[in-house]
C-alpha cells in the first residue's frame, strides 16, 4: 500500500469504484481503500437495474440517463453484463388508469418514452402474469447491469492506470489538524494525504464521525432472493406500481397487500439476469444495527407471498440463495456530493438509498466538479453543504 | 412453530446416539433429518463394523443404524424424515417438510449434519459415470443400481477400498484402484479383500484425464512424484465407464457458519470445524456438534461424540447432575481415545511367531500340523478391532483391553469352528486343514458374494493378489444365520498350494482376468 | 475420442461451467477471496453453492497466491442451505407463536 496520495477514496462500492476510475483517468494519485472486498456493501446486494418507470423529470432523471449513458459507453469496453431490458409496470386496478396516463405524459415530456400493453397483448407477450393484471406500461429504456463485475471492471482498469487499490483494509482514523486532513490511519498502516472521499455507503456516518462529522443516514435493510436458472419468463424487468397520497406515504397498489407485506413495505419487483437467474424483491425496514446483514424470515416470506401473486408460476420455482442490503438515504433523499466547509479536504459521495447503481453517473459529476471542468448537470441540489449547515 | 428441548440436526450414527443419550434421562427430543430414511451413511454401509463388542462391532453398518433408530423411538425421541433444516433466524432454525415451513423453538441445538465428499477437477470430469465413491455406494446399496460395468476407483483410503469391494459384490468389475500416495491410506485388510480378488491398488499413480463421448469410456492414469504431479510419459490408457472418486471428505458445516460458530481449519480433520470444547460445545452457547460435522473421522467415534454431546445438552438443561453426566462423558472419551489409536502395523513378526502370515503364540508350533481346521489369522495391522476375541466360545483368541493389539491364537480348546472366520469385519480370517486328504488340503474361505458356488463344483484358486494358482473342488458351502450373510466356502485345492491360496474367482467375473494382475 | 468438455478448458465449477483458467485469471486481476472469485467468474453461484468447487478453488488460490489455506475461508453462507419452492414461504400461514399440530409417522419403511 502506498503511503502518500494526492486523494484516498474510502469504499469500493458503485460509486466509490466510479469515483476511483474517473480520478485515475484524470491522472490523479489515488489510494482506494475498503474493509472487505470490491462491491461488498449494498453495491453487492442490488437487483442492478435503472428503471425509467419511476423517473420524472428533474435532477433524479438526469442523473439516470447520464447513468445509462455512460454505462452503455463502458459496455463497449467490459463485459458486466449490460442489458437493454426495458421494464414493465403491472397495472391490476383499473382505478389506477387516468393517474398512470397522467404520469406518462409528464414523463414523456422529460423524454422518457412509454408503451401500453392491453390484456390481449399480455397473453401474447407475458403470458406468465396473473390473470389480475389488467394491463401494464413498457418503459424500452431500463436497464440491468451486473454491479460486481462494473465494481471490478472499473477497479481493475483503475489500477491499471496507476490507483492504488486496497481491499480488506480497514480505515481506522482520519488525522486532522488545524481543520486540515493530515493523514489516514489503516489496518495496513498510514497514508498521508489532504483529500478524502467518503463513499462508504451505510458506513459513511461512521466515517464521517473520524473528523468530527456525523452524516446522519437513514439505514433501510431490503432483502433479495435468488432463483434457480429458469427460461425467459418474458421481460426481464417487472414490477408494480405504487401509489402515493397527498402526504407522499405510498399506498399499495394491490388490494390483495397483506399484513405481513405491509409489515416489510413490499413492493413487487422481478428481475432476470443474462443467465437465467431470477431476482425477486423487494422489502424494507429501517435498521439500527450496520452490521446487520441477516435474511429476515418473515420479509422474504412477505416478498414471496407477493410475488406469486404476480407471477403465480414462480411457485414452482426453486430459490437458492437470498441476501440483504443496506440502502444509504439521506434525510432530503438526495445522494450527499461535495467538500465539507468545516474539515479541509474531506468531501462527501453517500446517500444514494436504493439508487446506487441509477444515479453512479453522480461519482462523474463529483469528479468533474472537483477537477473544475464542465459538469454535465448542476451539482448544487447534491452539496454537503445543505446537510453540514445542520448538523 | 415446532417447540422442543432439544433439536438435533441429522439422523446419522451421531445424531441418534446423541438423542438416544438425552432422551434417556427425560429431555424432549426431536431428530431432522433431509433424506427419507433415518441412519445417515450407516445406511449404505453393508459391511461389517470393527471396533469393539460397545460399538457393535461386526454388525454391519445397516443393521447399526436400524438398532439405533429403534432405540430412539422407543425412548420417545420424534424423528422426522424428509425434513430440511434450511435456515436460522433469531436462534431459530427453519425446516421445511412436504413443501411446508416450519420454525423451530428448542433451547438446546446438536449439529450432526456429517460430511460431502470432495471433488476431484481433471479434464474431462464432468462426463457422465463419474461420482463420487459415497454416491456410487447409494446407487448400489440404496437404490440397486448398478453404477458401471467397468469402474476405476481413485483413493486407496478406507472409503475407496470398501466402495471397490461392494462394486465387486455389486458385479461390476474394478479395474483398479489408483492412489496418488505412495502408500495404501486404508487398513490393510480392506486392501486384502480386493486384492485377492484380482483389483490392482496401484500406488503413486492419479487419473490424468477421461475420455468419452456421452459418458466415460476411457481414462488415461499416470503415475505421480512425490509432489503428486505427474511424471511424463508414464501415461496409460484404459478402458473404463465409471470412474468413482474417493478423494476425502469435508466437514458439512454450513449450518454453522450461517450460527456464526467461531470456526478454525484442521486438515487432518477435513478443513473447516467448529471451535468447541470437551462437552462438544461450540463457541456459541447452546449449540452443540458431534460426528464427521466436527472432524472427518468414523462411525463408531460420531457415536461417542453424540454420546458426549446429548449428555451435555441435557446436563444444561438440568437432566441428569454432573457427577452422573460426567460418568458418562469419561466412558465416552475412554473409548474415543482407544478408537483414535493410530492403525500401525505389527512389530516385525520374527520366524519364530509367525508362520504364513498367520499369528500363532510361540508354543503352539508344534501343533499346526494337527489334523483338522486350524485358524489363520492374516491381520497384522494395529487396528481397533476385537470381534474375533468376542465371538470365540472357547477364548481361544485373545486381544485384549488395548482393542488395537494383534490377536493371538491358543490352539487348545479350538474346534475349528469358524465363527472367528464369519466374525472378522476384515474377512482376514480363514481355516487351514493341512492334511485332508493324501493329495490336498482344505481351505474355509469367508464369502461374501452371490451366487455362491455349489458342492462339488470346479472352482479357480487365487492367490492373495488375484493370480491363478490351481484349479479346486468346492467341498461345502455354509451359510448361517449367525453368519449375517457371510457364507463359509471350504475348497480342496492341492497341498502344496494351502500357503498361497486364498481366495476364489467368483462366478460373476468373466472378463477373462484369469492369471492376470 | 470426442471430449467436447475439455476444449473450454478444464472445468472447476461444473454449474457455472467455469474453467480453472478463469479462475487463475480473476486471481491475476485481484481477487484473494473466494467471494471475489465468485463476484468475477460466478464459480459458486450455481444450485450446489461451490459445494463442488470451493474445495479446488481454495486450492488454486493457496497456489497462486501463497495464502495459506487455512485463511481461505468460503465465499459465504446464507439462506436457504437447500433449494426450496417459493410456494413453501409464500404459502407459509403466519401461525407465529401457535403451536401446529403435527401429524408424521416416524415408522422405519423397509
Amino acid at each position: 500500500m502506498k503511503n502518500t496520495a494526492e486523494i484516498v477514496v474510502i469504499g469500493a462500492g458503485i460509486i466509490g469504484s466510479t469515483i476511483t476510475y474517473y480520478l485515475a483517468k484524470e491522472g490523479l494519485d489515488v489510494v482506494l481503500v475498503e474493509q472487505a472486498g470490491f462491491c461488498a456493501g449494498s453495491s453487492g446486494a442490488t437487483h442492478c437495474q435503472i428503471g425509467m418507470h419511476n423517473r420524472f423529470p428533474g435532477w433524479g432523471l438526469d442523473l439516470s440517463i447520464k447513468s445509462i449513458e455512460i454505462l452503455k459507453d463502458l459496455s463497449n469496453q467490459y463485459d458486466f453484463e449490460y442489458d437493454e431490458t426495458g421494464s414493465l409496470l403491472m397495472i391490476d386496478n383499473p382505478s389506477k388508469l387516468e393517474w398512470i396516463e397522467k404520469r406518462r405524459e409528464i414523463q414523456f415530456s422529460s423524454g422518457i418514452k412509454s408503451y401500453y400493453l392491453t390484456r390481449k397483448d399480455l397473453d401474447r407477450e407475458e403470458p406468465y402474469l396473473s390473470q389480475n393484471i389488467i394491463s401494464a406500461v413498457f418503459y424500452p429504456q431500463s436497464v440491468r447491469i451486473n454491479s460486481m463485475r462494473l465494481c471490478h471492471a472499473l477497479i481493475s482498469d483503475a489500477r491499471k492506470i496507476g490507483a492504488d487499490i486496497n481491499l480488506h483494509t480497514n480505515v481506522n482514523d482520519i488525522i486532522v489538524k488545524n481543520r486540515k486532513i493530515q493523514k489516514v490511519k489503516t489496518s495496513n498502516g498510514d497514508i498521508y494525504t489532504h483529500n478524502v472521499i467518503n463513499a462508504a455507503g451505510a458506513w459513511a456516518t461512521k466515517i464521517s464521525n473520524l473528523v468530527g462529522l456525523n452524516i446522519p443516514l437513514n439505514i433501510n435493510k431490503g432483502n433479495v432472493i435468488i432463483t434457480e436458472k429458469i427460461p425467459k419468463l418474458g421481460i426481464k424487468y417487472k414490477g408494480e406500481i405504487i401509489l402515493k397520497d397527498k402526504k407522499g406515504n405510498p399506498i399499495w397498489a394491490s388490494n390483495e397487500i397483506s399484513e405481513l407485506e405491509k409489515e416489510y413495505s413490499v413492493r413487487f419487483v422481478f428481475s432476470q439476469t443474462v443467465h437465467g437467474n431470477c431476482l425477486i424483491g423487494r422489502s424494507g425496514e429501517f435498521s439500527e444495527n450496520l452490521y446487520d446483514r441477516d435474511t429476515s424470515y418473515l420479509s422474504i416470506r412477505a416478498i414471496l407471498s407477493r410475488a406469486i401473486k404476480f407471477m403465480p408460476i414462480l411457485e414452482d420455482v426453486k430459490f437458492i440463495r437470498t441476501f440483504a442490503g443496506l440502502r444509504p438515504y439521506s434525510i432530503d433523499e438526495k445522494p450527499i456530493l461535495g467538500p465539507s466547509q468545516t474539515v479541509n479536504g474531506f468531501i462527501v459521495a453517500t446517500g444514494h438509498g436504493d439508487k446506487g447503481i441509477g444515479w453512479m453517473s453522480s461519482g462523474k459529476l463529483l469528479v468533474d466538479h472537483l477537477c473544475g471542468r464542465k459538469t454535465f448537470m448542476s451539482i448544487e441540489p447534491f452539496l454537503f453543504d445543505r446537510i453540514e449547515n445542520n448538523i | 412453530m415446532i417447540e422442543t428441548e432439544i433439536a438435533i440436526v441429522g439422523a446419522g450414527p451421531a445424531g441418534l446416539a446423541a438423542a438416544c443419550e438425552s432422551a434417556q434421562v427425560g429431555s424432549k427430543v426431536i431428530v431432522f433429518d433431509e433424506n427419507n430414511h433415518p441412519g445417515g451413511q450407516l445406511v449404505k454401509q453393508i459391511h461389517k463394523f470393527f471396533g469393539s463388542k460397545e460399538h457393535l462391532a461386526g454388525v454391519r453398518g445397516i443393521d447399526i443404524g436400524k438398532k439405533l433408530y429403534k432405540r430412539a423411538l422407543s425412548l420417545g425421541v420424534e424423528v422426522r424424515l424428509g425434513t430440511v433444516v434450511w435456515g436460522y433466524f433469531e436462534n431459530q432454525l427453519a425446516v421445511v417438510f412436504n413443501n411446508q415451513v416450519e420454525v423451530v423453538s428448542a433451547k438446546k441445538i446438536i449439529v450432526a449434519t456429517g460430511a460431502l465428499e470432495n471433488t476431484l477437477s481433471f479434464p474431462g470430469w464432468t462426463l457422465p459415470g463419474i461420482m463420487g465413491a459415497g454416491g456410487a455406494q447409494t446407487l448400489m446399496n440404496l437404490y440397486r443400481i448398478l453404477p458401471g460395468k467397468k469402474v476405476l476407483m481413485v483413493g486407496a483410503g478406507n472409503v475407496g477400498l470398501i466402495i471397490a469391494y461392494q462394486l465387486l459384490q455389486a458385479g461390476a468389475e474394478v479395474i483398479a484402484v489408483v492412489e496418488a500416495a505412495p502408500k495404501i491410506g486404508g487398513y490393510k485388510v480392506h486392501a486384502d479383500k480386493i486384492l485377492r480378488n484380482g483389483v490392482p491398488i496401484l500406488t503413486g499413480h492419479t487419473v490424468k484425464e477421461a475420455l468419452g463421448k456421452e459418458r466415460v469410456e476411457k481414462v488415461i492414469i499416470a503415475q505421480v512424484r512425490s509432489d503428486f504431479s505427474i511424471i511424463p510419459e508414464t501415461e496409460r490408457e484404459i478402458d473404463a465407464d465409471t470412474i468413482c472418486l474417493a478423494v476425502g471428505l469435508t466437514p458439512l458445516t454450513e449450518l454453522l457458519w450461517l450460527m456464526e460458530c467461531e470456526m478454525r481449519y484442521e486438515s487432518d480433520l477435513g478443513g473447516f470445524i467448529p471451535v468447541r470444547n470437551k462437552n462438544m460445545e461450540t463457541s456459541i452457547s447452546g449449540i452443540y456438534i458431534a460426528g464427521d460435522v466436527a472432524g472427518i473421522e468414523e462411525a463408531s467415534i460420531a457415536m461417542e461424540e453424540g454420546r458426549i454431546a446429548g449428555i451435555a445438552a441435557a446436563e444444561s438443561l438440568g437432566h441428569i447432575i454432573s457427577d452422573k453426566a460426567r460418568m458418562i462423558k469419561n466412558r465416552a472419551e475412554e473409548s474415543l481415545l482407544q478408537l483414535r489409536l493410530n492403525p500401525s502395523f505389527a512389530p516385525r513378526m520374527t520366524e519364530k511367531n509367525k508362520t504364513n502370515n498367520g499369528i500363532i503364540k510361540n508354543s503352539q508350533i508344534e501343533i499346526l500340523n494337527r489334523n483338522g481346521s486350524i485358524p489363520i489369522i492374516e491381520c497384522n495391522e494395529c487396528i481397533p478391532c476385537n470381534p474375533c476375541e468376542t465371538v470365540c466360545l472357547f477364548g481361544c483368541i485373545q486381544v485384549g483391553t488395548t482393542i488395537t493389539n494383534l490377536p493371538l491364537l491358543n490352539l487348545d480348546k479350538c474346534t475349528g469352528c469358524g465363527q472367528c472366520v464369519l466374525a472378522c469385519p476384515g474377512l482376514a480370517i480363514f481355516l487351514l486343514d493341512r492334511n485332508y486328504s493324501k493329495d490336498e488340503a482344505a481351505i474355509t474361505l469367508p464369502y461374501e458374494f452371490l451366487p455362491l458356488p455349489k458342492k462339488g463344483e470346479k472352482v479357480i484358486a487365487l492367490d492373495r493378489n488375484g493370480s491363478k494358482v490351481c484349479e479346486g473342488e468346492v467341498l461345502n458351502v455354509i451359510l448361517t444365520k449367525k453368519g449375517d450373510r457371510t457364507a463359509l466356502v471350504k475348497i480342496a485345492i492341492p497341498k502344496e498350494h494351502a500357503d498361497k491360496v486364498r481366495s476364489i474367482k467368483t462366478t460373476r467375473l468373466d472378463s477373462g482376468k484369469e492369471g492376470e494382475n | 475420442m470426442d471430449n467436447s468438455k475439455n476444449e473450454q478448458g478444464k472445468l472447476v465449477c461444473r454449474c457455472e461451467e467455469v474453467t480453472e483458467e478463469e479462475v487463475r485469471q480473476a486471481i491475476k486481476d485481484g481477487a484473494k477471496t473466494l467471494r471475489e472469485i465468485k463476484m468475477i467468474t460466478r464459480a459458486g453461484m450455481g444450485l450446489c453453492q461451490g459445494r463442488s468447487c470451493s474445495k479446488i478453488i481454495s486450492l488454486i488460490l493457496a497456489e497462486e497466491t501463497g495464502i495459506s489455506i487455512d485463511k481461505i475461508e468460503p465465499a459465504g453462507y446464507r439462506p436457504p442451505l437447500r433449494p426450496i419452492a417459493i410456494s413453501a414461504l409464500a404459502k407459509a400461514k403466519k401461525k407465529i407463536g401457535k403451536k401446529l399440530k403435527y401429524k408424521f409417522s416416524s415408522a422405519y419403511n423397509e
